[in-house]
């Protein structure tokens, strides 16, 4: 009997104290979706970014719920953005540990445009949840996180990319 | 019966390799694609009562109007259900519920042209001694405004899921591309 692969990982890499960017390429196209799995923190508080395919149009939006008990930002808020060249998510890192879980919804279709959720918890700034879409039928291959302003990805920092396989249809 | 453990225990000589034989703590039970015709709803059902939990993931896609989706249990179509949940559209946040009602929401009502997304958790769903608890994690965007949520859904019925059924509140055809997947998840 064919094992069923379901929650596989598939890829898993750590940051090396000197890197900007994170990433997964040549993503197989034989699992359902993926979900993304960033636990880490940079050298210097800074926001990050990610893309897919490398693809550098203004393909990208998202719709955010985001919490901060703190005041500088509303206590509870959303926001939305439009036509950018990256997603504005993970978000802001800083020294201390922030994760960040992401759904990638059927990545490897050619029929549709590309949806996501994320949910993500900063310990110095907020808690947040949002869903990304990224306006292209392609399958996804490739996911890459980088900093938007030269921060480094600390040893501590993990990512792992899981795959999900769906039963017979 | 699934094969858990393989040993050599007792065996003569050095025949035979020991293999590890993972234990699948999530594993898929059903997948649905909706094909060119469109379906108006789409129930698992038989579902084993082996595991611990449950999870549907799916995305949905439709022809026109602003949907949700419903997701009832064993076939109950009654006002058997509460919900509530947190959401962000873009400009805005907010909570909001429902107490006794038949429209168990697990998605966002998403607009024509979007494809709406959830992956919703049924915890202890064979359970026969206490009421079903979903969570859900949800929402659509539409490059410049969207809504993202997370929801949570009380059935008020005791019994084991054996059975889950997917349609939109208005009543609207799932198109070609939806996907809903059913995992089991062991405990």
């Amino acid at each position: 009997m064919a094992k069923t692969a379901t929650y596989a990982l598939i890829a898993s890499t750590t940051g090396t104290g000197s890197s900007t960017t994170i990433s997964f390429t040549s993503i197989p196209a034989t699992y359902t979706d993926l979900i993304l799995v960033l636990n880490g923190s940079l050298n210097t508080g800074n926001n990050t970014r990610m893309r897919f395919n490398n693809d550098t149009g203004a393909n990208y939006s998202m719709t955010v719920l985001t919490g901060d008990g703190s005041g500088g930002f509303p206590a509870v808020g959303s926001y939305s953005d439009s036509n950018q060249t990256s997603f504005s998510y993970p978000g802001y890192y800083d020294s201390s540990m922030s994760m960040n879980i992401f759904h990638i919804m059927d990545y490897s279709n050619a029929t549709t445009n590309k949806t996501y959720l994320q949910r993500n918890s900063k310990t110095s700034n907020q808690v947040q949840t949002a869903v990304g879409l990224y306006r292209s039928t392609s399958a996804i291959n490739r996911v890459d996180i980088y900093t938007a302003s030269g921060a480094t990805w600390t040893t501590a920092t993990t990512a792992k990319l899981y795959g999900i396989e769906a039963g017979n249809a | 019966m699934a094969i858990t453990k393989i040993s050599n225990s007792g065996v003569n000589g050095s025949k035979y390799d020991i293999v590890s034989a993972d234990n699948y703590y999530m594993e898929p039970i059903a997948t649905t694609l909706v094909g060119v015709g469109g379906a108006s709803a789409v129930t698992f059902s038989n579902i084993p009562n082996t595991y611990k939990h449950l999870q549907v993931r799916g995305i949905a896609t439709f022809a026109s109007g602003t949907n949700a989706i419903i997701l009832q249990a064993n076939g109950d179509t009654g006002s058997n259900y509460a919900w509530h949940q947190m959401y962000g559209t873009g400009s805005s946040a907010g909570s909001n519920g429902a107490t006794s009602t038949a429209t168990a929401n697990i998605s966002v009502a998403s607009v024509s042209g979007t494809v709406g997304v959830f992956v919703t958790d049924i915890l202890d769903y064979a359970n026969t001694s206490k009421y079903k608890t979903y969570k859900s994690l949800t929402g659509y965007d539409n490059n410049g405004s969207g809504v993202i949520a997370m929801r949570s859904v009380l059935w008020m019925n005791t019994g084991a899921v054996t059975s889950l059924s997917l349609k939109f509140d208005t009543g609207v055809n799932f198109a070609q591309n939806t996907r809903f997947s059913l995992y089991g998840i062991r405990g």
